[in-house]
């Protein structure tokens, strides 16, 4: 298996993915939940099947740029913007009078929008954090080079699943791809996750080098890769084994986590295979020091 | 390397330790003399009297898993004269007072950040939890005086009350305020019969009311300067003519109540004055069916997946998957026990990174696994195979760990609270597994190496190496 003579064809690949997600990004930006945007969120239950649309009706007259969503034949999520306690009682009251409602299996959340505004510049700095002190950590563990190209990697995932999130929220206008606190859990365990994965594949090229080989550097790297290769996929696996089982059978307001998770994990295996290694091989030919 | 005895009792004494943590509610069933099913009584509590040791030990759920509502309010526009962080410490008292007098003895109430507070209600529904914490009522009296409402005046108080006498006249503050409230009740108007409410004021307050009353009956009726004008955060609930001094220490309001607005009034004077502006900068309320269901589904996913990883180890590296299951039951135990003893609360996100770490967990044994394979191959023995394995897998182990121990740090230092537990939940069972996974694992291999019958290779998915 030649999968560093191959790299151009697993850029490309990743390209391909990436892509899109950044011109939907840039074009449409996110699905922000009450989270990010501020506003308030019921997610209702019902005690038998309710249609959207029919509450969507009784919304409108409240006129609080409300928009409700099936979750199930016997629940919807609405979304509004911030309201005001008096406006919170009365709407649910009139729900409650309006259909069958199930209170003890629904839920309400309300975000005023100065928290909202923290989140937003608390997320992006959690990750260029968290990103700075692991290229610090595998800086003096391996080198520079390493480093970075365990960022790249790093960021490689990132824009897999907020570039995939955006599409699915703005381009499909699913309530799976909306982007709140839970989102960017994920985003940061991503991160943990792919440097993991990449610092495997790195801790063998590392003891490879050491040995005296007539191997070529790329020979090396593509021979930590193989060797590596059984267990990268092995852990992945029974990871996405427990995240698939999660997805599937988890309520409504947590499978946009868990499918966060498993798009980031399978992405973060094939990145620090496929791309943060082949990296390094590039980066000795540019600068062959 | 040989079987170290020593880390053998370690691993025996940590695995008993746990399971007694994890069956703790049995053992204190049956020490209480309760039935083994069913609805238990009381919270398990453990106490070793002679070391003075007592401590809870139950899985401490988070609101989303339990049901309830969870507030955080914001303190503004605090009284001149206070810091915000002293603010908002006099307001957690005073709301912790509300709420234990409620009755809601597992509720928290904590500072959060500079001015901010959060408010967790278990079993409570939002509005419920609107009305334990009360109106933030904070009373001012204010007098008239000529001159022309400002803009800072119309952000204080409700602009339609501020500019009741513009042009001519605009409220001036009188420094008197809740804060030297002694008490309030409702009370009757012994005349028209309606209900209003009586304060009474602590010392400051008397001398200052009597001063002002005297002041104001200097002018003539009807005058606004006249007036006594009370208003409860920005609204004007009182605006009457003073008719003489009143130096006795205690006042009345009347203001159009009825008898359950003149009572809620009078609640919420007792209850302090909040030293600023409360309001709610962001709510949750999760049903308590709701939460009860996501434990179950998470659980089911976590024992689904847990099966599945020992079904894929015991398939495909057979003996030592053995040895991988046995160690992954001792970290879940571990990390459970863990949790039930230090009381970290568990969310709907720290259950999923539980769930998740079970999958990280086993990295750690696919590492060495992996390695001695190879090392297997490659025409070791078994003992030298193992022990190199788990001695060349150490450092990846080590480095991706601390890595992902990083981005904890990260995510609990700088995180939102659902943020925080999530990272306490994960960094646990980074910890542990590195516990489990390692020592755990490289004991086990050691006492598999010296038994005869586990010799063969082909336990370990290894053909025998050709003679060369």
């Amino acid at each position: 298996m030649d999968i560093v003579g191959r790299r151009n064809l697993y850029f490309l690949l990743s390209l391909a993915i990436i892509l899109p997600g950044i011109i939907s990004m840039a074009f449409f930006g996110f699905r922000l939940g009450i989270d990010f945007a501020g506003g308030d969120q019921y997610n209702l239950a019902f005690t038998r099947p309710v249609q959207a649309s029919a509450v969507q009706k009784e919304m409108d007259t409240f006129n609080v740029e409300a928009t409700v969503q099936q979750a199930g034949p016997n629940g919807v999520l609405i979304t509004t913007k911030p309201l005001s306690s008096a406006q919170e009682t009365t709407i649910r009251a009139d729900l409650a009078q309006k259909f069958p409602l199930d209170p003890s299996r629904s839920s309400y959340a309300q975000v005023g929008p100065t928290i909202a505004r923290e989140l937003v510049v608390g997320a992006g700095g959690l990750i260029a954090i968290a990103s700075i002190l692991i290229v610090i950590y595998l800086s003096i563990r391996f080198n520079y080079k390493f480093a970075i190209c365990a960022i790249l990697a790093l960021l490689h995932d990132v824009f897999v699943l907020t570039g995939i999130y955006s599409i699915l929220g703005k381009v499909f206008n699913l309530p799976l791809g909306e982007i709140n606190t839970l989102f960017v859990t994920a985003v940061l365990t991503v991160i943990g996750f792919s440097v993991h994965d990449t610092i495997v594949i790195f801790d063998r090229i590392r003891e490879n080098l050491r040995q005296a080989s007539r191997l070529t550097f790329e020979q090396n790297v593509n021979l930590s890769i193989i060797q590596s290769v059984a267990r990268s996929v092995n852990t992945s696996m029974t990871v996405v084994f427990v995240l698939v089982a999660l997805f599937l059978i988890s309520p409504q307001n947590i499978k946009g986590f868990t499918l966060a998770l498993l798009i980031g994990i399978v992405s973060g295996t094939y990145s620090s295979i496929f791309n943060a290694s082949p990296l390094l091989v590039v980066w000795r030919r540019l600068d062959p020091r | 390397m040989r079987v170290d005895r020593r880390l053998l009792a370690l691993i025996a004494v940590v695995a008993v330790l746990a399971l007694f943590v994890d069956g703790f509610a049995y053992v204190y069933r049956l020490a209480t003399n309760q039935p083994l099913t069913g609805p238990i009584r009381g919270t398990p509590t453990l106490s070793i009297p002679f070391l003075g040791f007592e401590q809870q030990i139950f899985v401490h759920k988070g609101l989303d898993l339990q049901g309830g509502t969870h507030l955080e309010l914001e303190i503004t526009n605090v009284r001149s004269g206070i810091t915000p962080s002293a603010a908002r410490d006099i307001a957690v008292a005073i709301i912790e007072r509300r709420v234990n007098s409620s009755g809601y003895a597992e509720s928290v109430v904590r500072p959060e950040g500079q001015n901010r507070i959060i408010v967790e209600l278990p079993g409570v529904n939002l509005e419920q939890a609107k009305q334990i914490l009360g109106k933030t009522s904070y009373l001012t009296v204010w007098k008239w005086v000529p001159g022309t409402v400002d803009a800072a005046l119309l952000q204080q108080l409700n602009p339609k009350d501020a500019q009741k006498y513009a042009p001519q006249y605009k409220p001036e503050f009188t420094h008197i305020d809740g804060s030297m409230i002694t008490n309030a009740s409702r009370s009757t108007d012994p005349q028209t019969n309606l209900p209003d409410v009586t304060i009474s004021f602590n010392g400051q307050g008397s001398d200052l009311f009597c001063a002002f009353t005297r002041d104001r009956v200097t002018h003539p009726q009807g005058d606004p300067q006249n007036k006594l004008a009370i208003f409860i955060d920005k609204d004007l609930v009182e605006d009457a003519n003073v008719i003489s001094e009143i130096c006795g220490g205690s006042a009345i309001i009347t203001g159009g109540f009825t008898a359950a607005s003149a009572q809620a009034l009078a609640i919420q004077l007792n209850s302090g004055a909040l030293p600023g502006t409360v309001s709610l900068a962001s709510a949750t309320e999760v049903g308590a069916t709701l939460g009860a269901t996501t434990v179950k589904l998470s659980l089911l996913a976590g024992a689904f997946g847990l099966a599945i990883v020992i079904l894929f180890m015991l398939l495909y590296y057979r003996l030592p998957g053995v040895v991988a299951s046995l160690a992954l039951l001792l970290y879940a135990a571990i990390t459970l026990a863990v949790f039930k003893f230090f009381g970290i609360t568990l969310t709907l996100a720290g259950l999923t990174g539980f769930i998740l770490s079970v999958g990280m967990a086993v990295d750690a044994n696919v590492l060495i696994f992996e390695r001695v394979k190879e090392e297997l191959r490659a025409g070791r023995t078994l003992g030298a195979a193992m022990e190199a394995g788990v001695h060349r897998a150490w450092p990846a182990i080590r480095d991706s760990n601390i890595s992902t121990l990083i981005t904890c740090f990260v995510l609990y230092f700088f995180g939102a609270p659902l943020i925080k537990g999530f990272a306490i939940t994960l960094a646990i069972g980074v910890g542990v597994s590195m516990f489990s996974a390692v020592v755990t694992t490289q004991q086990f291999l050691q006492i598999l190496a010296g038994l005869r019958p586990a010799r063969r290779l082909a336990f370990y998915g290894v053909q025998a190496p050709k003679a060369a």
